[in-house]
């Protein structure tokens, strides 16, 4: 998947996460702050990471902020956040 | 809670939604801005219960009813912010707020880049505000340092005296542009003045002043001419990340001002300098302002003398770029 342009998605309502996705040269940087980050931290960074790879995301900033969403809509807003930043 | 609570958008030209803005946000003692451009408030029973607004890229009088707290309305009006900023191709955005919602803050995607006592600023990108630092255009010198940030609106005699003087008593001097656009002359012209009238200078460096010093980021009220209690916050903030960061980072040891005799915020931000800068070693050096015979030179005098076409007297107060600037600009009709 070839990034053209940051893109958004989701909320910062309890449940749910909002995704930014912007192209980066640099490399791959996740910035995660999420009111469950000691309990699920690692599993929310793995899950992203899995997605990520999934489409070659190898150079973007990726903002991640959860307010405990399930690991389903976690990747449905990443995904969804991918796809306009791809358009 | 979605069916519960309506959501309302209310840009400039809403003025019913403003008024009701201003009474609620009235009610918890906070005052409605005038320069806001979009407000976002939900309601219930057509009450406003949660209101948040944005400047640009600078988020403000964000105020929720005591019954109403931790619901998370926060969250959703943030959400909504961002995502019409979003629209409008504003990613960066700002904001000020007390050291005790800081945390509840940087919960909702913000980081902080500097606080003092009273204040905490902070930015909703991670990295802005480093990679400013390091782009800032790094010299090298063993000896002393100087800095002088000035709007150069455009530069005037009085401006290069105060540079002459302070170039003089530094092996290096730093000069910030003030870059926000919101000046009379343009930034790219202030700028190319600033480089024409003081090439003879060698010791001298012209930069853009960029989001951190005093711009409409960094210092809201500087702009909107808008005395209010924030002020003081303002200018501590602008002054310690000034310290603390930008002359730490090109080991400026000295910034001098020109004695103002119009401007009462400035003369309070000068105030606030002579306190702050020492307790981070820099020199604060206050220069007595170039007088001619009509008094203080300043660059609002320039403006308007230039405006009513007397090219005569302002010959004498202005570098050669300034007047051949301004004299092009008014077509030559009235060069004597």
């Amino acid at each position: 998947m070839n990034l053209k342009r940051r893109a958004i998605a989701g909320t910062m309502e309890s449940s749910d996460t909002m995704i930014e996705i912007i192209p980066w040269e640099k490399s791959l940087e996740i910035n995660l702050k999420s009111d469950v980050e000691k309990q699920y931290g690692n599993q929310i960074l793995d899950l992203v990471k899995k997605v990520l790879a999934e489409d070659n995301i190898e150079n973007a900033c990726v903002n991640i902020i959860d307010k405990g969403a399930l690991d389903f809509t976690i990747s449905a807003r990443l995904k969804t956040a991918l796809y306009r930043a791809s358009k | 809670m979605f069916s519960e609570y309506k959501k309302e958008y209310i840009d400039r030209y809403n003025s019913l939604g403003r008024l009701q803005t201003t009474s609620f946000l009235k009610s918890i003692n906070i005052e409605y801005d005038e320069n806001i451009d979009i407000t976002i408030n939900l309601t219930k029973n057509d009450t406003i219960i949660a209101s948040a607004s944005a400047e640009k890229n600078l988020i403000k009088c964000i105020g929720v009813n005591p019954e109403f707290r931790s619901e998370g309305l926060l969250n959703t009006l943030f959400s909504d912010l961002v995502a019409y900023k979003y629209n409008q191709e504003i990613y960066n955005l700002s904001l000020f707020t007390k050291a005790e919602y800081e945390k509840l803050i940087s919960s909702l995607g913000f980081y902080t880049i500097c606080k003092t006592e009273n204040i905490v600023f902070m930015e909703n990108q991670k990295h802005k505000f480093e990679e400013y630092l390091e782009n800032l255009p790094k010299f090298k010198s063993d000896g002393s340092i100087g800095a002088i940030v000035m709007n150069l609106n455009p530069i005037t005699n009085g401006h290069l005296y105060l540079i002459e003087k302070a170039a003089s008593e530094n092996d290096l001097l730093y000069i910030f542009v003030v870059s926000e656009d919101q000046s009379v002359v343009p930034f790219e012209t202030r700028y190319r003045l600033a480089l024409e009238s003081t090439k003879h200078l060698k010791n001298v460096v012209i930069i853009k002043g960029g989001d951190y010093i005093i711009s409409s980021t960094t210092f809201p009220s500087y702009f909107s001419k808008n005395y209010n209690h924030w002020i003081n916050n303002y200018c501590e903030l602008d002054l310690t990340i000034f310290s603390k960061y930008i002359a730490k980072k090109l080991n400026i040891s000295k910034r001098y001002v020109g004695t103002e005799p119009y401007c009462q915020l400035t003369n309070y931000y000068n105030q606030k300098m002579s306190e702050i800068l020492p307790n981070y070693g820099i020199d604060f050096i206050l220069i007595e302002r170039l007088f001619s015979e009509n008094g203080a030179i300043s660059a609002s005098q320039v403006r308007k003398l230039a405006d009513e076409g007397d090219f005569k007297t302002l010959k004498a107060l202005v570098p050669e770029a300034t007047y051949n600037y301004l004299i092009s600009k008014n077509g030559g009709l009235n060069e004597s």
